[in-house]
């Protein structure tokens, strides 16, 4: 076991991996956006609608967890061109991870608002405002709050996971990391730098998130 | 015409009957105390007149509008009813000021600035103006009580329902909630009270309706009532809470 470590042809390609980095966190970040909206709009129609939006949204959360991400990505990029969809490496890569965020979070979303009690929704109803009301005002909250440890987790799992777009040839870090490696040829050096990237990224996702809850969440 | 008027309801979950032909008629002003044992269906008579339960037989009117037509815009109806209930319902994420205006705000339209007035106002009236920045969980279970109760006044509804609402207070706590009952009280309020403070109820209340599985068993007027109950079943129930 005497491996010689040797960065710097690796580190000559840093432009590479900073394209791919960039990459990384754009998907990363539209797609938590995109994820949280589906979330809240999946969970509040799994929780307070009709029958006919209920089972629908329960259909795509199911489906969509108990099924690969690569498979999912796979069918958008490669299958739906079939039936004359078709899109560019980044747009298939957000739309299939909107669609696995959208899922997990309708998920977790749901569970908040069922925690909340009966009780608070009937004294919003009882001063006159409307679902919709109750929803925003007295609801959301709590109900973020309360899943937010478990959101966030979903959310850095989920820029950890972008990481698959590399098989539908988007650009981003690893993508990046399997080019230079092929040119470089050092793979342990390519790979070591890589799990410290990701490991950086997920660290400061993970430290924005922290502060993101006390800015909004903890009051006093 | 009544204010409020319940004729023959009858309210059921699945096949145990909860209210079982309930008539009852509210004056402008009056104060009813509603006693019973626990199970009688005291709550639920309160809940089916903002609309909160809906029934099965019979018909509840507020000011001449018929609060289990379908057709009813409950959100209008319920800007006039305020409703107090046992365990507070405050929005723990919400300050004072903001659990008294959310509704003033966004079902009244009540510009921000005039809100806060009508938030210090009505805290005023229940000895709280002190706290109108403070949280829910800053506050005693007497206080929370008193922010539920001017959240509700800053409606200005035209009847309070007050389900059990010194139930789950410390006893010493109690006292602080009934006094502003009693303001209200003064002020001629139409109320309905669920309550087992029966000393309280033959002092402000002038009817007392005694339900008991379902039925309204016995009404009239407080202190007579209470004084010289007519059917073994109110006895039982007063020697049983004045004991
Ligand atoms: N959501 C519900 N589903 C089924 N049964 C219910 C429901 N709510 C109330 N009940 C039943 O209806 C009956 C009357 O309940 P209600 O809460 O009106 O009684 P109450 O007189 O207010 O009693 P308490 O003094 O304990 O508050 C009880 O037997 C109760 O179990
Ligand atoms: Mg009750």
């Amino acid at each position: 076991m005497t491996y010689s470590f040797q960065f710097r042809d690796v580190f000559a390609a840093w432009e590479f991996l900073l394209d791919g980095l960039v990459l990384t966190l754009e998907l990363s970040l539209v797609t938590m956006v995109a994820g949280l909206v589906i979330g809240l709009a999946g969970a509040a129609g799994r929780v307070y609608g009709p029958a006919w939006i209920r089972r629908p949204i329960a259909v795509y959360v199911e489906t969509i967890r108990n099924t690969p991400l690569i498979v999912q990505l796979f069918l958008i990029f490669f299958g739906l061109p079939s039936a004359g969809l078709k899109f560019d490496a980044n747009t298939a890569a957000f739309i299939a991870l909107s669609i696995n965020l959208g899922a997990y979070s309708i998920e977790i979303i749901r569970a908040g608002l069922e925690a909340i009690p009966r009780s608070q929704i009937e004294a919003g109803q009882s001063l006159g405002l409307s679902g919709l009301q109750v929803f925003r005002h007295v609801i959301v909250f709590p109900a973020l709050k309360l899943m937010y440890p478990a959101l966030a987790s979903q959310f850095v799992l989920l820029m950890l996971a972008t990481s698959v777009v590399s098989q539908i040839s988007a650009q981003d870090l690893f993508h990046m990391a399997s080019i230079i490696q092929s040119r470089t040829f050092r793979d342990f050096e390519v790979y070591i730098l890589v799990a410290a990237a990701y490991l950086a990224l997920a660290m400061i996702f993970r430290l924005l998130f922290a502060g993101l809850y006390q800015l909004v969440f903890a009051r006093r | 015409m009544s204010l409020v008027e319940l004729t023959d309801v009858v309210k059921r979950y699945g096949t145990h009957t909860v209210l079982n032909g309930v008539s009852l008629n509210v004056e402008r002003g009056e104060i009813i105390a509603i006693i019973g044992r626990s199970g009688s269906g005291k709550s639920t008579l309160l809940r089916c007149v903002n609309g909160l339960e809906p029934i099965q037989g019979g018909t509840v009117t507020f000011d001449g509008t018929i609060v289990n037509d379908p057709g009813t815009d409950l959100r209008k109806l319920r800007q006039h009813v305020g409703i107090v209930f046992q365990s507070f319902n405050l929005f723990p994420h919400l300050s004072v000021e903001k659990n008294i205006t959310l509704a003033p705000k966004v079902v009244k339209h009540v510009p921000p600035a005039e809100a806060r007035q009508l938030a210090e106002a009505v805290l005023r009236k229940v000895g709280l103006a002190e706290k109108i920045d403070a949280y829910p969980d800053q506050l005693s279970g007497g206080q929370q009580q008193r922010v539920a109760i001017a959240r509700s006044l800053a409606m200005q509804p035209v009847v309070m329902l007050f389900d059990e609402i010194t139930s789950a207070l410390d006893p010493e706590l109690v006292g602080e909630v009934l006094k502003v009952l009693e303001e209200m009280a003064r002020d001629g309020m139409t109320m309905m009270l669920v309550t087992h403070e029966i000393g309280f109820a033959r002092k402000v209340a002038n009817r007392v309706v005694f339900m008991h599985e379902g039925r309204i068993w016995e009404e009239g007027p407080a202190a007579a009532t209470l004084a010289r109950p007519r059917t073994p079943e109110l006895e039982t129930f007063l020697s049983a809470v004045l004991h």
